[in-house]
């Protein structure tokens, strides 16, 4: 089977994301830097808490920046009639196959940012677990749910036949 | 539709009495009791009090009477029929080819009046934080109905006819295939105070490194007032740990004597049926098909002593309480027993889940610490970092600065020696038999578990690597089991890479 990359929109929507937490992590130091301002707290003490708080927040700001484009390089996902696969991780990589005959629900979910994006993501549900395909355009996200019920109908009617 | 039997008021008339009672004596008991209460001021205030607890205990009599009047069940000849509620009115359909599981309870209340409470249950997801069907009903009707509904499942069709209650078909105490003595039950509690008493001293072991750090602080001024609160804080916290520990044992004691009471195993065609409690009796039943995994657990201590608990997966089936929360849990199939007997007991309830030996084993030591300690040695860099340059700035004096560095440093290695402690037990552990479509799975580090499960309740397979992993053929293993309760996962860890193959051929794609 051979596996399918994200659109390059994604990439753009994880990006937005990025960026919104990066503020509130920009926001955690400047809280910081303005109340010891305003208490008027001595020079070395400002500095000391400064970069207590600022050492976590620049390394979280690193990696917030740096995991989507390695996150949308990792991402890999496909299907067939028989099988659903998703390729994911960057340091530790996860390889799922879900197999069409255990799919109990299909789900598609939009947020105000995805629907900007024309974006969806897709959640299958089995009998055990929940599985997300991180985020799709949303004529593929319907596409791969139309495609997939017609898939799952016609591998229940087999199965019922092979019991027969 | 037949209605709940009259118990049912009165036992929960009882019990809201009780509980409202417990509850005024826990808020008012300083108002009344303590030596600053003013007898005039009581003597004022217990007419208050009174109507305030007539009008609250009003409202549950109102509630429990007209939850009587509109709850009741009917038993049709394909399905059973279940309403009830009051505001929120629930009315449920369960064909009896769908019973999944069929669970008596009764609790002191109940047994005071004589009534049990029956919850049956079609395993959907969708309901899995409540039964579908309850029935409340005499004791006696309870056990007939229990019965009857056990043939039913298997059957499908009800005879209207045969309505009248059946003789009880239940086999005898004697009849039981396991037996959890009293000498068991003590071992069981013995066993679970002392991993209480294990986690009590290492964190008693952290609390005197901590205390001494402390006490050099304030020595040298560092801390001032504020160092002595901390002291007080960690003192009380140390105490409080202690009473954990006494009430654990309390608790402990009762559960074994008390919640397991009479615990008995007994199969009947394809029907295993568990029951046990004195307070409250439980009688559990599920049909052999039904079951999705069996999962044996070994606590450290238990490790170490050669003992086990074995718990089943049944959707429907639970140990927990409450009215008809099913709460989706892993049910006790026997709480306790020599991890060497686990084969010879299983043979006799499950013979399909006796656990195979391990086929393979992990095959690398160092893939479970390296991660794990890189990422520590970043933690324990940026917070040495944290610490000593604001210490520098501060000119904060040599023998302070070395003492913080010295108690960041202690606690990173504790937490990697412990951490190598586990590895080496999950290197042990973890492992993998695939014969005839059952799997069983050894994974764990200080608890070491064996999930036993048939490979057709495999919903999906996952393995998880990194890049160098990959190079060397290393995966770890995540199963996705058929079932309805939380952990719905078993993950082998640093196994061969050409596993993950074999188990996606044992997925029914």
């Amino acid at each position: 089977m051979e596996l399918r990359k994200l659109d390059k929109s994604v990439l753009k929507l994880w990006y937005i994301r990025a960026a919104i937490g990066s503020l509130a992590l920009v926001g955690v130091f400047t809280s910081a830097a303005v109340i010891l301002n305003a208490t008027g707290a001595p020079g070395d003490v400002t500095l000391a808490v400064l970069i207590g708080v600022g050492i976590p927040v620049a390394l979280l700001f690193a990696i917030t920046l740096i995991m989507p484009a390695l996150r949308y390089k990792m991402y890999a996902w496909g299907y067939d009639d028989k099988r659903i696969i998703v390729k994911q991780g960057v340091i530790f990589r996860q390889s799922v196959v879900i197999p069409v005959c255990q799919i109990q629900d299909l789900h598609r979910t939009q947020g105000p940012i995805m629907m900007m994006l024309k974006l969806s993501g897709v959640t299958i549900s089995t009998a055990g677990s929940n599985f997300d395909i991180s985020t799709l355009t949303t004529a593929e996200a319907d596409r791969m749910i139309d495609e997939l019920e017609r898939n799952l109908e016609a591998r229940i009617e087999e199965l019922r036949n092979e019991e027969i | 539709m037949k209605k709940f039997d009259k118990g049912y008021i009165l036992s929960s008339l009882l019990s809201d009495l009780f509980g409202s009672l417990v509850i005024v004596f826990i808020f008012l008991k300083d108002f009344f009791l303590s030596d600053e209460s003013n007898p005039e001021d009581i003597k004022a205030a217990i007419p208050f009090f009174v109507i305030g607890f007539a009008v609250v205990y009003l409202c549950f009599i109102v509630y429990r009477i007209l939850y009587y009047k509109t709850s009741g069940y009917e038993l049709t000849e394909n399905e059973i029929k279940c309403n009830r509620g009051v505001l929120f009115r629930k009315r449920s359909v369960l064909d009896y080819k769908k019973v999944h599981a069929i669970n008596k309870k009764q609790n002191l209340f109940h047994r005071i009046f004589g009534i049990a409470i029956l919850t049956i249950d079609s395993g959907s997801t969708n309901t899995s934080h409540q039964a579908e069907i309850t029935i409340i009903e005499k004791d006696k009707v309870a056990d007939a109905l229990l019965n009857e509904l056990n043939l039913l499942k298997e059957g499908g069709r009800r005879n209207v006819e045969s309505t009248q209650p059946k003789d009880e078909l239940l086999l005898s105490d004697e009849d039981s295939l396991y037996s959890f003595t009293s000498g068991k039950k003590m071992l069981y509690t013995l066993i679970n105070i002392a991993s209480t008493a294990f986690f009590t001293a290492l964190f008693a072991v952290l609390t005197i490194i901590v205390l001494g750090i402390c006490k050099l602080m304030i020595r040298q001024g560092f801390l001032g007032t504020w160092g002595q609160y901390f002291l007080y804080a960690f003192l009380i916290t140390v105490g409080a740990m202690l009473l954990f520990s006494m009430f654990s044992l309390i608790g402990c004691l009762i559960h074994s004597f008390v919640g397991y009471y009479k615990f008995k195993i007994t199969k009947r065609g394809n029907d295993i049926q568990i029951s046990y409690g004195l307070l409250e009796k439980h009688t559990n039943t599920f049909s052999y098909d039904r079951i999705k995994a069996v999962k044996i657990t070994q606590g450290l201590v238990q490790r170490m002593l050669g003992f086990a608990s074995i718990r089943l997966e049944v959707i429907g089936y639970t140990v927990k309480s409450g009215d008809d929360d099913k709460n989706a849990g892993l049910g006790v199939l026997v709480p306790f027993c020599k991890y060497n007997e686990i084969g010879e007991i299983l043979g006799k309830v499950l013979p399909d889940y006796v656990p195979d030996k391990k086929q393979t084993k992990s095959v690398s030591y160092f893939s479970f610490i390296s991660w794990f300690a890189l990422i520590l040695g970043i933690i324990t860099g940026v917070v040495l970092l944290q610490a000593t340059v604001p210490m520098l700035i501060f000119n904060v004096s040599s023998s302070v600065m070395v003492a913080v560095t010295l108690a960041i440093v202690g606690v990173g290695v504790i937490i990697l020696v412990v951490k190598v402690l586990s590895a080496a037990l999950s290197y042990q552990n973890n492992g993998l038999a695939i014969s005839n479509g059952k799997i069983t799975a050894y994974y764990g580090g200080f608890t070491k578990n064996v999930t036993v499960f048939m490979a057709r309740n495999l919903i999906a397979a996952e393995n998880v690597t990194t890049p160098l992993r990959h190079k060397a053929g290393i995966t770890s293993l995540v199963m996705h089991l058929k079932t309805n309760a939380l952990s719905n996962e078993v993950k082998v860890h640093i196994q061969n890479s050409s596993l993950s193959e074999e188990l996606e051929k044992l997925l029914i794609l």
